[in-house]
């Protein structure tokens, strides 16, 4: 069972060492000449102005949250899905709660107007 | 074939294949906008995506001076690695996978979130507006393609009972193609998949016209090629799964209907490689026609339209497999509802937007 993540970890190890390698490769062929100019961060050819991690509205955070929800529920989905030829109807039954509650839940959001966009 | 051997073939096939699906992007999209596209380096452009590795590599790697120095080079480390990853359980032919995990698509799905945070760590570490703003869509974008796409492989597992893509493929040889059966699940992992990729439509992280070029403004050199490599490693990767998902993976086409057993003699790895392709080409399609859309309608279109449609699929999914109705009514009820609730969508917007 878990032999069967050996090349997964395999496969983890390649990508992190293309990803490393290149880099340190790319070192030894390629110019490294930094001026003031170069490094500043791009702003379309003027001064950069004020602090680059200034506070900022993120005017989806409640999508944020139903995210978490939503994306926990899924899971449960996940393996309801696999089980559910196994055991039909008590399956559907219980589903069928499960996703009137989570789809009333989305209703409730969308009424409330949690889904309307507002500039933060 | 041993381990090393297979892993070896997989990741150098993939590394081609990469390289030339670059090429070949630029190719039909130039011929899309009638001009040539390259076609200078090598025969007719053959040797250019070889150019542009020597001079990804040989540029000068700049890092903003504010720039968190350790998060900037990790960035697209992250971004490559787990976009490599996936490819382990992946079957590409007939009895040949690297490794067949049973909760395969989940690890997929897991390590596709995973590779999302090398973007967000670029766009954050760099210490530019543009990046910073790129990240912000990028994690807007992630909260919004993620439960619809889950939800539409859902209704895909019910039929072959289990998470391992071996296996669904194999359940495919006993139901035909899952796209038959699941078409509104197709078409929401399809639009989900361009939103993994972060491609026009919906690549509002990288908006040239309002953002320079988002989340990696600030990366040049190689490490902006690890990024692009990723990007286009997971360009496959969605493919592969729509391909194994929905399209029958390396089965032949009519893999159900005995009659065409003819088509056997053609070797599996050939199926996969021409539905993998051809979906590619489609993003490539995408690409060429479509205008980007704003980050809060890609929002609405996930959240109110895709989200129910996967969920109504969903349940029609369990009663079709509960009552065992025919396989015809099933289809047009799964495309009938999701019209319906189109039309309603359009009725609520429409009432939303007349004065009142």
């Amino acid at each position: 069972m878990l032999a069967d993540y050996v090349p997964v970890v395999l496969l983890l190890a390649i990508g992190l060492l293309i990803g490393v390698s290149s880099q340190l490769i790319g070192k030894l062929v390629r110019p490294d000449r930094p001026d003031p100019e170069k490094l500043s961060p791009y702003e379309c050819g003027i001064e950069p102005e004020g602090d680059t991690l200034s506070p900022n509205a993120i005017p989806y955070y409640i999508y944020g949250l139903l995210f978490l929800l939503f994306e926990v529920e899924v899971l449960f989905f996940f393996t309801w899905a696999a089980v559910y030829q196994n055991m039909m109807l008590f399956a559907f039954i219980e589903i069928t709660f499960f996703a009137f509650i989570l789809f009333l839940g989305l209703i409730y959001a969308w009424l409330k107007g949690a889904l309307d966009w507002r500039a933060g | 074939m041993s381990l090393l051997m297979k892993v070896g073939v997989v990741v150098g096939i993939l590394m081609l294949a990469i390289a030339y699906i670059t090429l070949a992007e630029r190719r039909i999209l130039a011929f899309m906008q009638f001009r040539m596209g390259p076609n200078r380096v090598g025969w007719g452009g053959v040797l250019q995506p070889l150019a542009d590795a020597v001079k990804l590599l040989s540029k000068e790697c700049i890092m903003p001076e504010q720039a968190d120095k350790w998060m900037y080079r990790t960035a697209p480390v992250v971004s490559m690695a787990f976009a490599l990853v996936p490819f382990a359980v992946v079957p590409f032919a007939q009895a040949f996978y690297i490794t067949d995990i049973n909760i395969g698509l989940l690890f997929i799905m897991a390590m596709g979130s995973v590779g999302f945070l090398g973007t967000i760590m670029g766009g954050w570490s760099s210490r530019s507006k543009y990046s910073f703003l790129g990240s912000l869509r990028a994690l807007a974008l992630m909260i919004s393609f993620e439960v619809p796409m889950i939800m539409a492989m859902t209704g895909v597992i019910i039929f072959s009972r289990s998470l391992s893509m071996v296996k669904i493929v194999e359940a495919q040889a006993q139901y035909g193609w899952f796209v038959l059966l699941q078409p509104l699940a197709f078409v929401i992992y399809l639009l989900c998949g361009v939103a993994e990729t972060q491609r026009i439509p919906f690549d509002m992280l990288e908006d040239e016209g309002s953002l320079v070029c988002g989340f990696h403004t600030e990366y040049s050199g190689i490490r902006f090629g690890l990024f692009f490599m990723a990007e286009y490693a997971n360009m496959f990767m969605v493919a592969i799964v729509a391909t194994v998902l929905f399209l029958g993976g390396w089965q032949r086409p009519f893999v159900s209907w005995p009659f065409f057993n003819f088509l056997s003699v053609i070797p599996s790895i050939f199926w996969f490689s021409i539905k993998v392709l051809a979906l590619m080409f489609l993003y490539i399609w995408l690409r060429g026609t479509l205008p980007r859309v704003r980050y809060d309608q890609l929002i609405y279109l996930c959240w109110k339209i895709l989200l129910p449609l996967s969920l109504i699929n969903l349940m029609l999914t369990a009663l079709y497999m509960l009552w065992g109705m025919n396989a015809w009514t099933f289809l047009a009820l799964s495309i009938g509802s999701g019209l319906a609730w189109l039309w309603v969508y359009d009725k609520t917007q429409t009432l939303a937007r007349s004065p009142s």
